[in-house]
C-alpha cells in the first residue's frame, strides 16, 4: 500500500520534471513562464510534504493540549516565502515578455536573436 | 559596538526612503553616504574579526528557532569590497546615467542588490541564504533590463529563465538538507550530512552546485553572462562582474567546504574551473564588441579564482581571494571606461574606437593600466596575484594542477593578445574628432579603482593576513 507522503513525493517530482521539460522545449515565452510556475508548484508541494505528519494537528501550542503529534511548521513557513518569491519573479517575467512583444512584435523564442541558448 | 545587522537594515531602509522621497539628487547623496558609511564600518570591524576566532553572532535567538547571522574575516573583507566598489560605481553613475530614465528606482534597486550581497556573506542559515540569493538575482534581472532596448530585455529574460531553474534546484537541495538535519542552520546541516548517506549528500551537493553556479557563472551554466553583462548599463556590468559573481562563488565555496565536506568536490571543481578558463579566454578572443569581450574574460577570471580556491591548500585560497580583489578593481575599471567609449561613439564595436585613446587620454591610460594588471604584467597587482595562484598550484603538484597551470598560461597569452588588440585600436589613426573626456566624477571613480590595481603590491603586507584569515573562514562555519 502506498502511503500519502509517497504519493505526494512522486507527484511533486513529476511536477518539477514536467516544468523543466516545458522550459527546455517550449518556444513561446509565456509558455516558458508557465512551465517555470509548474516546476515551482512541484517544489512547494515537496516542501509541504516534508513537514507532513499523518493525522498531525495544526502546529499551535495550546495550554492543556499535549503538543506531541503536530505537523512541522518550518516547511510551511518556507513555502509561504517561496510562493511570494515565485509570484514576484513571475510578475517580473511577464512584464519583460510584454515589453519584448511591444518592441519586437513576437514572443517566439526562436525568432528572438538574443534568446538562443 | 553596533550590530552587523546594519549591513542589511541600512541599504534596505535607504531603498524604501529613496522611493518615498523620489528626488534624484537626494537618492544619489543617500546612496553615496550609505555605501561610504558601510565601507568604513566594515573596515573598522576588520581587526576585530581577525583577532577573534569566534565571529560575532548577532540577532540570534539560540539556533533552532533564531536565524543565525555572523560576521567573520571573509564576510568583513567581502563587505569592504562590495561597499567600496558600489560607492565608486554610484559616483560614476551620477554622470553616466541618463537622467530622464527613472534614476531614483535605479539607485533603490542598487541598494537592494547591496543588501542581498551583504546578507549572503553574513547568513548562516540555508533558507535565508536562498532568500538573499533570490533578492540578488531579482535585482540583477531588473538592472540588466534597465535600458529596455530589445537586446537588454532579451538578455534579462534569458538570465531570468536560467536563474529560476537554478533556484528551483537550490530549493530541492534545501529540502533534502532539511530532511536530513531537521534544521536549516548550516552548522546543524553540516553535522547531519557528515553522518548521512553518501548518495543523498552527493545529490544535494550537485543540485546546490548547479543552483549557485548559475549566479557564479561557473562553466556549464554561464550562457546568460555574456548577453546580460554586455547589454546592461556599464555601471551595472561593473557591479555584476566586479563582485556579484565572485560573491556567489565564495558562498558556493564556503558551503562546499563545510556543509558538503563529506564528499570530495575539489577535483570536480578544479576540472570545471579549467574548462571555464579555456572557454572564457577563447570566446573572448573571438568577440568584436568591447563589452562582450570583457564579459567572456570575466568567465575566464571566475574560472581562475575557482581553480585557486579549489586547490584545497591555504595558500591557494589566499591567492584566489587576492585575485578576487584585483579582478574587482580591474574589471570594474575596464567596464566603466568601456561605458564611456560606448557613450561617446554610440557604438559597441571595437573597430569604431580608432583614435579614442588620443581624444580621451585619461580613459585610454586607465584602460591600459587595468588591462595590463588583468593580464598579469610584472609591476602591477595582477602579476602578484596570478603568480601566487601558479605557485600554489606548483606546490600542490599532480596531474590536474599541471593541466591547470598550462591552461592559465595559455589563457594569459590569449588575454594579452585580445587586450592589446583593443589598445592598438584606441591609439590607431582615426576619425573620432569631437569626443570629450569623461566627466570628473567618473574620472575620480575610475582613478580610485586604478590606484588599487597599480599600487596593490604595496598593500600586500596589509592584505595578506586578511586574506589568510578569510581563506581560513572558507572551510569553517562559526
Amino acid at each position: 500500500m502506498i502511503s500519502v507522503p509517497q504519493v505526494l513525493y512522486i507527484t511533486s517530482f513529476l511536477l518539477i520534471l514536467i516544468g523543466l521539460y516545458g522550459v527546455l522545449t517550449q518556444r513561446n515565452l509565456i509558455r516558458i513562464v508557465i512551465a517555470l510556475n509548474v516546476a515551482d508548484s512541484g517544489i512547494n508541494l515537496l516542501l509541504v510534504t516534508l513537514g507532513y505528519v499523518d493525522g498531525g494537528r495544526v502546529p499551535i501550542f495550546t495550554p492543556g493540549v499535549q503538543g506531541a503529534h503536530m505537523v512541522d511548521p518550518v516547511p510551511q513557513a518556507l513555502v509561504l516565502t517561496s510562493i511570494v518569491i515565485g509570484f514576484g519573479v513571475t510578475a517580473l517575467m511577464l512584464t519583460l515578455v510584454m515589453r519584448i512583444f511591444a518592441q519586437r512584435g513576437t514572443i517566439d523564442a526562436s525568432r528572438l536573436r538574443g534568446l538562443k541558448w | 559596538m553596533v550590530s552587523p545587522l546594519l549591513f542589511i537594515i541600512g541599504p534596505l531602509g535607504t531603498a524604501f526612503l529613496m522611493i518615498l522621497l523620489n528626488r534624484r539628487l537626494v537618492s544619489l547623496i543617500l546612496a553615496l553616504a550609505v555605501t561610504l558609511a558601510l565601507g568604513i564600518l566594515a573596515l573598522s570591524w576588520l581587526p576585530l574579526t581577525l583577532q577573534a576566532a569566534q565571529p560575532m553572532v548577532v540577532a540570534s535567538i539560540p539556533a533552532p528557532l533564531g536565524i543565525p547571522l555572523s560576521l567573520d574575516a571573509l564576510g568583513a573583507g567581502m563587505a569592504i569590497i562590495v561597499a567600496l566598489s558600489a560607492l565608486l560605481v554610484i559616483l560614476y553613475s551620477s554622470t553616466y546615467l541618463r537622467n530622464d530614465h527613472a534614476p531614483v528606482t535605479y539607485y533603490a534597486v542598487v541598494m537592494l542588490l547591496l543588501m542581498a550581497s551583504f546578507g549572503l556573506v553574513l547568513t548562516r542559515d540555508l533558507f535565508n541564504l536562498f532568500v538573499f540569493f533570490e533578492i540578488l538575482c531579482i535585482s540583477s534581472y531588473i538592472l540588466v533590463a534597465w535600458e529596455q532596448n530589445s537586446s537588454a530585455l532579451e538578455a534579462s529574460f534569458k538570465y531570468m529563465v536560467l536563474g529560476s531553474i537554478g533556484s528551483t534546484f537550490m530549493l530541492v537541495a534545501i529540502a533534502l538538507a532539511y530532511r536530513a538535519a531537521g534544521s536549516l542552520a548550516m552548522a546543524d546541516i553540516a553535522k547531519a550530512f557528515s553522518q548521512a548517506n553518501r548518495g543523498e549528500v552527493i545529490v544535494a551537493a550537485v543540485l546546490f552546485l548547479f543552483g549557485m553556479g548559475v549566479e557564479a557563472a561557473i562553466f556549464p551554466v554561464n550562457t546568460w553572462l555574456p548577453d546580460a553583462h554586455s547589454s546592461a548599463p556599464s555601471s551595472i556590468s561593473a557591479l555584476l562582474s566586479g563582485f556579484v559573481i565572485e560573491l556567489s562563488l565564495v558562498v558556493l565555496f564556503r558551503l562546499g567546504g563545510t556543509v558538503f565536506a563529506q564528499i570530495h568536490l575539489l577535483p570536480v571543481l578544479q576540472s570545471i574551473a579549467i574548462a571555464g578558463i579555456l572557454v572564457g579566454e577563447f570566446s573572448a578572443f573571438a568577440q568584436h564588441e568591447v563589452k562582450r569581450t570583457l564579459a567572456y574574460s570575466s568567465i575566464a577570471q571566475v574560472g581562475l579564482m575557482l581553480f585557486a580556491l579549489s586547490l584545497g591548500s591555504p595558500e591557494g585560497a589566499q591567492a584566489g581571494l587576492l585575485q578576487l580583489l584585483m579582478h574587482a578593481a580591474a574589471k570594474s575599471t575596464l567596464f566603466l571606461v568601456a561605458g564611456y567609449f560606448i557613450l561617446r561613439t554610440g557604438s559597441r564595436f571595437m573597430e569604431d574606437y580608432k583614435g579614442l585613446g588620443r581624444r580621451m587620454p585619461l580613459s585610454g591610460l586607465f584602460f591600459g593600466l587595468a588591462a595590463l594588471s588583468l593580464i598579469g604584467v610584472p609591476p602591477f597587482f595582477g602579476f602578484f596575484t596570478k603568480w601566487g595562484i601558479l605557485q600554489a598550484a606548483v606546490n600542490l603538484g599532480g596531474t590536474i594542477a599541471w593541466i591547470g597551470i598550462t591552461s592559465i598560461l595559455l589563457g594569459t597569452t590569449l588575454e594579452a593578445i585580445y587586450l592589446f588588440r583593443i589598445f592598438q585600436i584606441l591609439y590607431a589613426k582615426g576619425e573620432n574628432d569631437q569626443v570629450a573626456e569623461m566627466e570628473w566624477p567618473a574620472v575620480t571613480a575610475v582613478a580610485l579603482f586604478v590606484l588599487v590595481v597599480v599600487f596593490g603590491y604595496f598593500l600586500l603586507p596589509v592584505l595578506t593576513p586578511v586574506a589568510g584569515a578569510a581563506a581560513n573562514a572558507l572551510t569553517n562555519l562559526f
